[in-house]
């Protein structure tokens, strides 16, 4: 059976942080002008990184993350053993309160999330995606940075059904994808 | 040039250049736990009159204070508006292998991102002169600069109280603790407790308003927040706040964020095992969190002019009052846990 559960979170995007060449102005990931070059990044559809499927979001649509800004995101209710997460933090590294939430009960977990552009990670994540480049809207290609999107695993630690996950506020925390994974 | 003088390799989270040259300079020394010494943390906020609104601060000490705060490192602050005074030092201070921290304009600091571009007060360590060429490692960027003897007197003649001076900081490890004890955690856990909670004596008072001579210290500890959160929300039904608004009160939340994080990478070096000292650095890594995401939405709300990022940084400051009571509280627990009354009343 397959343990993966993908979940698409289309609905809750609020930022496009992933622009084209042709186009830079159109994305904004750092709220300061910056974001991701779509000519290095899979195209929208499922894509595996580390053995997990994560629907990668579509990059030419006009918002393709999301920022925490309290959101209540739906999920297939179940039990689940771990959660990953393909993002990355802007202006600094972030460890960020996350609620999981059964209808009734409600309990923590910390997800960390390095900056996009800090080279090595602060919280155990894996590199998912380096891009060579990043653009930005004042000054075009910039190589002197090397964005990254980061893989991030949580373990769930057994905490029951959950059928929401509620984010905190934190505009600097973005996501672009998550899967769920269920217990043995 | 000093052997191994180079920029420090990584950065942790709250750091200022100024942080990170004492880091770099202490580290050069050998002082094995430079991570440490920065440590002191308050909560005050500070206004030009009863009516404007002002901005929140943490700063109690001077660095000579604060170095001198359980490390017994001595720190000294000079400044001279005598050019030639200060090279003789500068070249003293290389001859004696004895690096100084130097304080720069960023504007004329050839080499930097924001030379002739902006002028921020910025700190470097002197790291070598040979044939009046002026070594700098810049810690913040991770950079070296070699300046002749005219830019570096530039760069480092800078505006302190309307008065343009060369300003310096050099460090005496002579009588540096090498190994803080349990009391010594105490004493700043007391220490940056009463001045977190704003109770205050008369002189110590004074003395925040002699630290902070730009503005007046008006309020302190929880009401700080409190006021500071009314006087802003003025500013909601405005169409649009002004971009000098914007800057001033993202690097005061950036200060209150760095000054929580520097008191909790401090905490993290006290070895003992109890779940109250646990309790308190998780609160603290919250709290400082919490004012370094406050201080990001005031750069996003300058950058797109959002005052929709302005009003979830008022909600956001006026929620941090709940985790400040909360470490107040934990702190107290500490401190009777260990009948902490002083320094040299504590049992272990």
């Amino acid at each position: 059976m397959d343990p993966f559960v993908i979940v698409n979170l289309e609905a809750y995007f609020n930022i496009k942080g992933i622009s084209t060449l042709k186009n830079i102005n159109s994305a904004d990931f750092s709220g300061l002008g910056s974001s991701y070059p779509a000519e290095e990044l899979p195209k929208k559809g499922v894509t595996t990184i580390n053995d997990t499927p994560f629907l990668f979001p579509d990059s030419e649509s006009i918002v393709d993350s999301l920022t925490f800004d309290e959101q209540l995101i739906k999920l297939p209710r179940g039990l689940y053993k771990r959660l990953h997460i393909l993002g990355a933090a802007d202006n600094g590294s972030f460890r960020e309160k996350v609620y999981l939430v059964d209808g009734i009960k409600k309990s923590q977990i910390k997800v960390g999330l390095t900056g996009w552009i800090v080279p090595e990670p602060h919280y155990s994540e894996k590199k998912a995606f380096i891009c060579s480049m990043g653009y930005s809207q004042s000054e075009g290609i910039v190589r002197e940075f090397k964005p990254i999107i980061w893989h991030q695993t949580v373990d769930l630690n057994n905490v029951g059904d959950i059928e929401f996950l509620q984010l905190s506020d934190n505009p600097a925390m973005h996501l672009f994808a998550i899967t769920l994974e269920k217990g043995d | 040039m000093l052997k191994e003088l180079t920029p420090l390799a990584s950065h942790s989270n709250g750091v200022d250049c100024r942080h990170l040259s004492v880091f770099n300079l202490l580290n050069y020394k050998q002082y094995s736990h430079f991570e440490s010494v920065w440590k002191q943390c308050g909560l005050f906020y500070t206004k030009p009159t009863d009516d404007a609104p002002g901005l929140l601060r943490s700063k109690y000490l001077n660095i000579e204070e604060e170095m001198h705060l359980v490390h017994n490192i001595d720190a000294f602050s000079l400044k001279t508006i005598d050019s030639q005074g200060f090279i003789n030092d500068c070249l003293k201070s290389i001859k004696h292998n004895d690096p100084i921290i130097v304080y720069v304009d960023t504007y004329y600091l050839k080499g930097n991102f924001y030379f002739q571009k902006k002028h921020m007060l910025h700190t470097v360590i002197l790291a070598d002169v040979e044939d009046d060429i002026f070594t700098l490692v810049d810690d913040t960027f991770y950079q070296i600069y070699q300046l002749e003897k005219t830019d570096f007197l530039k760069t480092a003649n800078i505006k302190r109280d309307d008065k343009y001076v060369y300003n310096y900081l050099t460090f005496s490890l002579k009588n540096a603790k090498d190994i803080l004890e349990t009391k010594d955690f105490l004493k700043v856990i007391n220490q940056n407790k009463i001045y977190l909670s704003g109770d205050l004596k008369e002189e110590q008072l004074q003395k925040l308003s002699n630290l902070h001579r730009d503005y007046p210290v008006k309020i302190t500890g929880m009401n700080a927040i409190t006021q500071f959160v009314k006087d802003y929300k003025y500013f909601e039904t405005e169409q649009e706040i002004s971009q000098e608004i914007y800057y001033s009160l993202y690097l005061s939340l950036m200060e209150l964020a760095n000054y929580h994080y520097r008191y909790f990478s401090f905490l993290k070096f006290c070895k003992l095992k109890d779940p109250d000292i646990d309790e308190l650095l998780d609160l603290l890594e919250d709290m400082s969190q919490e004012w370094r995401v406050s201080s990001n939405m005031m750069l996003k709300a300058m950058y797109k002019n959002d005052l929709n990022l302005f009003k979830r940084m008022l909600r956001k400051v006026e929620n941090i009052k709940m985790n400040l009571q909360l470490t107040l509280e934990r702190s107290a627990i500490i401190l009777c846990k260990y009948k902490y009354q002083g320094d040299f009343q504590y049992v272990d």
